[in-house]
């Protein structure tokens, strides 16, 4: 009986430590073609700085919490796409940045894309703008962050 | 090596197709995401040149400053990604620090990062104030050193140029059956430039010169274009004090009868960019653009034989190919 309270304590303390780990360092693999990758190349250097919230840009999808996809979705891309979903942990979170990737953008009439990443794998942050400013990538980034306070 | 194409093919130059000529410009800026403004550009010279409609001189000064502030973004962009390659963190964050002014500067003359969506058929949207061109005066003024400390970073390190020189060497026998063009081209040593050959717009007024180099390889390109920002710089200042007082858009007459095969070129920072239109009763028939990333990625494709495998990425940067342009 004196047993079950401590280690619901240790639980939940383990819980709060993971949440802190995860809120000070975020491992964001990105996949982006055309503008928006500019953009995002953008806030990696030092005048927006995304480094200062704790975003790492990692170059293995095993590594990642966030999957950051920006650019054009084109039909060809799909199954790299999937491949890349499911090779990320399990609790991930997509950002789709930039119109192209949310709705297909000025090109939802084109034959050869699809109207969004929504079409391949559930989207749980979008970023409008076409293409967006680095301000509204950090948002993102900050609202992902709320989710662990 | 053959490249694979159709993995971000959008399917523009169809998607445009019966739409009304003063409506295509936000979807064909998209096609070029380094320098959207010579997209536009090229499309309205196209246009005028047809229908002869004078454009104020104005507003070609103002086309002039833009383009050249959009050539000077993409060639510093190309360093970032020379760096990446190389494995510079330092010389990578410089670079993005100096574009960033640039880019401000396009965003408050136009509204705009990358995509402007500025030019119009017979001039440009709206006026830009005294107080962007003070502060373009005072941008300018401080920039040539701080291409002086790229260019430092650059070509007088020396492991740069250990690694750079004779990697990736393009024969000029190639590339002219290539039909390369920019800034790939004046690295084999050939003078072409087509602000000098055509002057299209009103580039016949300034001086500059034309930078080339002699052998052809990586070291090659990436001074070609560190000396390209300078002359773009200089025809900057030497065009803010050129700029008179008057109209910035000219409304002429459009006939809306069929006309085919209006065909105009203008230097982009990547090459020649042209543009082939035909149009009936007011809206596009047929738009074919014809961009130099095309080109030059077949030109690393040859220039790519007998390197290692580790340099390959090196020598893709510093073709500074534009995926977007090749996979319209």
């Amino acid at each position: 009986m004196l047993d079950r309270p401590k280690h619901l304590r240790k639980i939940k303390f383990l819980n709060r430590l993971k949440n802190w780990v995860k809120l000070t360092s975020i491992n964001v693999y990105c996949f982006s073609s055309g503008c928006c990758g500019d953009e995002i190349l953008a806030t990696y250097g030092p005048v927006y700085d995304l480094e200062r919230l704790g975003v790492n840009f990692v170059s293995s999808p095993e590594r990642a919490d966030v999957l950051m996809i920006a650019g054009t979705i084109t039909k060809e891309m799909k199954p790299i796409l999937e491949d890349l979903y499911n090779n990320t942990e399990d609790k991930k979170v997509v950002i789709a940045v930039g119109s192209c990737a949310i709705n297909g953008g000025p090109f939802y009439k084109s034959d050869y894309i699809l109207n969004g990443v929504k079409e391949i794998f559930n989207v749980d942050l979008y970023v409008p703008g076409c293409p967006p400013r680095p301000e509204a990538i950090i948002y993102s980034i900050l609202r992902y962050k709320e989710r662990f306070k | 090596m053959n490249p694979d194409f159709g993995y971000l093919r959008t399917g523009v130059e169809k998607i445009i197709e019966g739409i009304e000529i003063d409506n295509v410009i936000p979807f064909i800026n998209r096609v070029d995401n380094s320098s959207a403004i010579s997209v536009e550009l090229v499309y309205c010279i196209a246009l005028e040149n047809y229908f002869k409609i004078e454009v104020p001189i104005r507003a070609k000064f103002i086309r002039v400053i833009l383009s050249e502030l959009s050539r000077i973004s993409s060639h510093i962009l190309f360093l970032t990604k020379l760096a990446n390659a190389l494995g510079m963190n330092m010389p990578l964050h410089y670079c993005l620090r100096e574009r960033e002014e640039i880019l401000h500067l396009i965003e408050v003359a136009t509204g705009s990062r990358l995509t402007p969506n500025f030019v119009r058929i017979g001039g440009i949207k709206s006026d830009l104030s005294k107080q962007f061109f003070d502060k373009l005066k005072e941008i300018l003024k401080g920039f040539r050193k701080k291409v002086h400390e790229l260019r430092v970073f650059f070509l007088e390190n020396e492991l740069v140029v250990n690694k750079l020189n004779n990697l990736g060497v393009l024969v000029k026998e190639d590339a002219i059956k290539l039909a390369i063009s920019g800034p790939n081209l004046r690295a084999l040593g050939v003078s072409q430039d087509i602000r000098k050959n055509d002057n299209y717009e009103i580039y016949d007024e300034f001086n500059f010169k034309v930078p080339i180099g002699d052998r052809g390889d990586s070291l090659d390109r990436c001074m070609v274009r560190i000396e390209e920002i300078e002359q773009s710089i200089s025809i900057i200042s030497q065009a803010l004090y050129k700029v008179p007082e008057g109209k910035i858009r000219t409304y002429g007459e459009v006939n809306t009868q069929l006309m085919e095969n209006i065909y105009s070129h203008v230097e982009c920072p990547h090459g020649e960019l042209g543009m082939n239109i035909s149009v009936s009763e007011g809206r596009i028939a047929k738009l074919s653009i014809k961009g130099p990333s095309y080109n030059n990625l077949f030109a690393f494709s040859k220039a790519v034989i007998g390197e290692k495998l580790e340099d390959i990425e090196l020598i893709l940067a510093s073709f500074d190919i534009c995926v977007c342009e090749v996979d319209k």
